[in-house]
């Protein structure tokens, strides 16, 4: 299923403190950040906003440090992730691990497709793919390489 | 011969006379003064020695203009190293790393010994890109080429806007930091894909 530009929603944030780079087109929020955008919601230390060079455009997001994003029954947590609104999803680095109910997912690197209920996950730097699945939790889509 | 009777009668004629034009004397002089424009110190408030309409100040460095500031009017009080400003416009010239940078505020204070500048009321920082900020009284440190405020500020960077307590604005790097309970949005992107 093709992925939907989340684009056009808009995004509130909380945080104890921002560094707004007008130059480098840059917004750091540091501190307790809590960042929405419709049904997903982002913990983070620390959450940057890339501008793009076309006047308002967000690039993308990216969210170091605890990382957790939760999406009703979907919690990814991870040291570091990128979010691309346009494209719908998000990636996470860093001992990524995803849960559903009682499922569980982890690996190298998981891009984690917020709209259509599917994760990828791909082992490397020593990490490998490790999936458990509950036979009664729900069936998640979980794709591997 | 001169009768006593006419000496005294003379007498005092001569006295009437004098208190008559003493009378008048005062009298005029009285109304005369009325008419002189009041002297300019005494127009002033008690503390302000020299007011001046539509000042301009500048700070330079290394021969270039950093900023120029306008008010509309400036009071020095007695000491003389600060002046009160009202209805102010501080440029910042555009330099080679970083764009001009205008503020406006309804009041505020120069101190010429420190070159710092104190603004106070609807102070409104616009930057070359858009940027904007809003407040009620930012502090322009100029040692440090800084502004500076601990009170509730308004912010806006393209689709980013926020509310913020305390602000530190670089002006050199344009690089805001905003201190506290940082409430902040991102517009969501019109275009769709």
């Amino acid at each position: 299923a093709a992925h939907k530009d989340r684009s056009s929603l808009p995004i509130a944030i909380k945080a104890n403190e921002l560094a707004a780079d007008n130059k480098g087109k840059t917004a750091i929020f540091s501190g307790k950040v809590v960042a929405k955008q419709g049904d997903i919601t982002i913990y983070a230390d620390r959450l940057t906003i890339n501008y793009g060079d076309k006047k308002n455009d967000v690039e993308k997001i990216e969210a170091d440090g605890n990382v957790r994003i939760v999406q009703e029954n979907r919690i990814g947590t991870a040291s570091h992730a990128v979010y691309e609104s346009k494209l719908g999803r998000i990636t996470l680095t860093g001992n990524p691990k995803i849960m559903q109910g009682a499922d569980t997912m982890s690996g190298n690197i998981i891009t984690y497709f917020i709209d259509e209920d599917r994760s990828e996950v791909s082992s490397g730097a020593g990490r490998p793919v490790e999936v458990v699945i509950h036979p009664t939790g729900k069936k998640s889509n979980a794709g591997t390489r | 011969m001169v009768s006593p009777g006419n000496i005294r009668l003379a007498l005092a004629i001569l006295v009437i006379t004098a208190i008559i034009g003493i009378v008048a004397a005062i009298t005029l002089k009285g109304s005369h003064q009325a008419a002189l424009p009041e002297p300019v110190s005494r127009q002033l408030p008690q503390n302000i020695d020299m007011a001046i309409h539509s000042a301009r100040f500048y700070e330079v460095r290394e021969g270039r203009a950093v900023w120029e500031l306008v008010a509309k009017k400036a009071e020095y009080d007695k000491s003389g190293d600060v002046a009160n400003l009202s209805d102010i416009r501080m440029e910042f010239a555009r330099t080679a790393t970083a764009g001009a940078i205008t503020v406006t505020a309804a009041q505020g204070t120069y101190s010429s010994k420190s070159r710092n500048v104190a603004l106070r009321g609807k102070v409104h920082v616009v930057t070359e890109t858009g940027v904007i900020f809003d407040t009620e009284t930012v502090d322009y440190v100029a040692a440090r080429s800084l502004f500076r405020t601990s009170d509730k500020v308004a912010f806006r960077q393209q689709r980013l806007t926020l509310i913020a307590r305390g602000m530190e604005l670089d002006v050199k790097s344009q690089k805001a930091r905003f201190l506290k309970d940082i409430d902040a949005g991102v517009a969501g992107s019109k275009s769709h894909r």
